[in-house]
């Protein structure tokens, strides 16, 4: 007798569990949590919350080192996969900065460019070597005949005057910069009406011009411009440099002037070619202080007079 | 004393099983730590204990679920009376035995609570994941089945019931 009250007892168990549940599914189907049996929940959450966040704390590292173990292959192949593109964005970063400079250095470029006369026909030229010996000062650009660059023209950075070509060909050109030995720029200060020859010099990174009139009042920090002496390669009043020093000769011989060039020849990277030829006149517009182009830090200047060129 | 060793029993279960294993994921799955410990108690106590065990644990997890509250529950007592009966038909059960046991009573279990799911109109219980998620919280199941029916053999055991092996028979 015993069993059959027993498995009528489970059914009757068994019974009262599935309707209960089936009520209460239907129930809480049709109430949602914001009846009764929500509240239930609501309450259980509240007893057990402080002990989950307990829990939780110690958990945590538990927990670490349980993902590491169950996603460990997972895992190593992320970090391969995160660390390529760690890599890739990296590149892509440089790329970005590389890319905002050059954008830089072509709008001021450019800007340089618009500043000119059209009598200037600049050609934009970007600068692909440089120095290829220890005693010289010379560097090399991506364009050359093709774009009409001849020997002689006088080159730009949009602080002032880099140099002038001395060769050219299909595909390039070189330039000697101001600082070579064998440069020589003939040059005023836009201060005081004062013209002498600039000249380079090996291992230095100024230009010295000793034959300026020992009458003319140089000072430190005159602003040194080319000069229209006729001939020159290069236009008058483009920015040259900045006077540092000033020593008066012994004898009469003159003033023996030292000028910083405003431009840093080892950071160029594009330059304009100036396909101008002697005797057409300036390529600055004339005026009657320095003038800065707009995007430029140091400037290319303009004087109150220019007629007629000379060379050095 | 026993009910008062059951009641801690399950309470201790739905407490870990809500505090302690989301930490603990196997595969971004947790186990269903309730069904594993009714299934336990079905298998050495019967299948009434191992249902009403089973209906308050899962009645217990439902509280923290966003389903509604009695499928778990449900899903849980049948599973469990279900084993319970099953195993009135066998003479004894090897060591290797409990984690099939509780990886089939998972299957079973999981399944049972998408079957309602589906009926009580339940989201989230359609299409293949919801099955793969089935199997896999049962390969975790599978894997804590030992350690419950141990800790069920240990704080349940009647000394009057002759013991033979690792769990009853």
């Amino acid at each position: 007798m015993a069993r059959p009250r027993s498995a009528n007892r489970r059914r009757f168990v068994l019974a009262l569990i599935v309707l209960t549940s089936i009520t209460l599914i239907t129930l809480d189907s049709r109430s949602g949590r914001s009846g009764p049996l929500g509240a239930a929940g609501r309450a259980a959450h509240a007893v057990v919350s402080p002990i989950g966040g307990a829990v939780s704390a110690v958990a945590q590292p538990i927990s670490d080192w349980w993902s590491g173990v169950t996603d460990s292959g997972g895992l190593k192949k992320e970090n391969r996969r995160l660390r390529r593109e760690i890599a890739e964005l990296r590149g892509h970063q440089q790329d970005a900065a590389v890319a905002l400079e050059e954008d830089t250095l072509l709008k001021s470029l450019l800007s340089l460019a618009q500043g000119l006369g059209t009598n200037a026909r600049p050609v934009a030229a970007r600068v692909i070597d440089r120095d290829p010996g220890n005693f010289e000062s010379t560097i090399t650009l991506d364009r050359g005949t093709e774009a009409g660059i001849e020997e002689g023209m006088a080159v730009l950075a949009p602080d002032g005057v880099v140099g002038h070509v001395v060769s050219s060909w299909h595909g390039g050109c070189s330039v000697r910069v101001l600082t070579d030995s064998n440069s020589a720029i003939a040059v005023r200060t836009l201060e005081h009406p004062a013209v002498g020859i600039a000249q380079g010099h090996t291992g230095s990174s100024e230009l010295t011009v000793a034959d300026f009139d020992s009458a003319a009042q140089i000072k430190v920090n005159d602003t040194v411009v080319t000069s229209d002496l006729a001939n020159s390669v290069y236009p008058p009043d483009l920015s040259v440099g900045t006077v540092t020093n000033v020593d008066e000769q012994s004898a009469g011989l003159g003033l023996s002037v030292r000028i910083k060039p405003h431009v840093d020849f080892r950071e160029l990277d594009f330059v304009l070619v100036l396909r101008w030829v002697p005797g057409e006149g300036p390529v600055v517009p004339i005026a009657t202080t320095t003038t800065t182009f707009p995007t430029t830090s140091t400037s290319t200047s303009t004087s109150t007079t220019t007629t007629g060129q000379t060379g050095p | 004393m026993r009910a008062a060793r059951i009641i801690a029993l399950v309470t201790l279960t739905v407490i870990v099983q809500v505090v302690l294993f989301p930490h603990i994921r196997l595969a971004g799955r947790v186990p269903d730590l309730g069904l594993v410990l009714a299934i336990a108690v079905a298998f050495d106590h019967g299948p009434e204990e191992g249902a009403i065990v089973g209906f308050v644990a899962g009645l217990g997890f439902d509280l923290f679920l966003s389903t509604p509250l009695g499928l778990t529950a449900l899903a849980y007592s049948l599973t469990a009376y279900g084993v319970g009966v099953l195993q009135g038909g066998m003479l004894r059960a090897p060591r290797w035995f409990t984690p099939v046991i509780g990886f089939l009573g998972g299957i079973a279990g999981g399944l049972l609570f998408v079957g309602i799911g589906l009926l009580a109109g339940v989201d989230g219980v359609h299409g293949n994941r919801a099955f793969v998620t089935v199997v896999l919280a049962a390969c975790y199941d599978g894997l804590l089945a030992p350690f419950l029916f141990m800790l069920v053999g240990t704080l349940l055991h009647d000394p009057r019931e002759r013991m033979t092996g690792w769990v009853r028979r």
